[in-house]
């Protein structure tokens, strides 16, 4: 069971909490995903930094997040109870379909903008499109839980 | 919430009343049965339908029948209860 899990973060499991920390790792992964896919180190350096910045909000966000749903995301079965998995298995297919869905719909803007002749999709934004993926496929099953469990 | 039952599906039960006539907490109680103390509050509140397993522990682990204290219907208030099953005198 996730008993074992530190209880150092629990002034983070109130629900608005959790969910600020939601907002937190979501908004730090579009300031990830926009500062790379406009990336102009000619122009500024602004736009690195601020998506290494919104790389590190996710991060540490997500984190905390783990922590105040004492990791249920994340766990195997032999570590939670009957609801715990349910509660993580439901998550796991919200964020599937969430990525999914997302992922099927980039590539269908990037098959039709190279077969409309309309842009060459640079190298390096796909590149952006498969990391801000695998991110958010990663930190999605815990904001999940955290944004709907009333409970942690 | 994730896993809570739709209305028509709701598992009425009586553990708390059973816990609390006891003397037992729900840390006691989920230990008992093997389960997070969170999914005994989950479980009282009706927001989460056990396993027939779980549902068979806690019977079991209470002495009791399961259909004592699980029902897909609402359990009739202790007062009526106890009116019906007064001797007759």
């Amino acid at each position: 069971m996730a008993t074992a899990i530190s209880d150092r973060v629990e002034r983070w499991r109130p629900l608005p909490r959790r969910r600020m920390l939601v907002a937190m790792a979501l908004t730090g992964w579009v300031v990830y995903v926009v500062g790379q896919a406009v990336d102009d180190p000619a122009a500024s350096v602004a736009w690195p930094l601020g998506s290494l910045v919104g790389l590190l909000v996710m991060w540490g966000a997500w984190g905390v997040l783990r922590g105040a749903i004492r990791s249920m995301a994340d766990l195997p079965d032999e570590r939670l109870d009957e609801r715990q998995i349910q509660v993580r298995d439901r998550s796991y297919l919200h964020a599937y379909r969430i990525v999914g869905g997302l992922g099927a719909a980039l590539g269908i803007v990037t098959i039709g903008m190279d077969a409309l002749d309309v842009r060459t999709v640079p190298t390096d934004w796909l590149q952006t499109t498969a990391f801000g993926l695998m991110f958010l496929m990663m930190v999605l099953p815990s904001c999940v839980v955290g944004w709907q469990e009333t409970e942690t | 919430m994730v896993g809570r039952p739709k209305q028509d599906e709701n598992v009425h039960n009586r553990i708390q009343l059973l816990r609390t006539e006891r003397g037992m907490s729900r840390q006691d109680l989920a230990d008992a049965v093997g389960v997070h103390y969170q999914t005994i509050g989950y479980l009282e509140r009706g927001e989460y339908s056990p396993s027939l397993h779980l549902a068979l522990k806690v019977a079991a682990l209470f002495g009791l029948p399961v259909e004592a204290l699980f029902s897909l219907e609402p359990f009739p208030a202790l007062s009526a209860e106890a009116l019906l099953a007064r001797p007759e005198s």
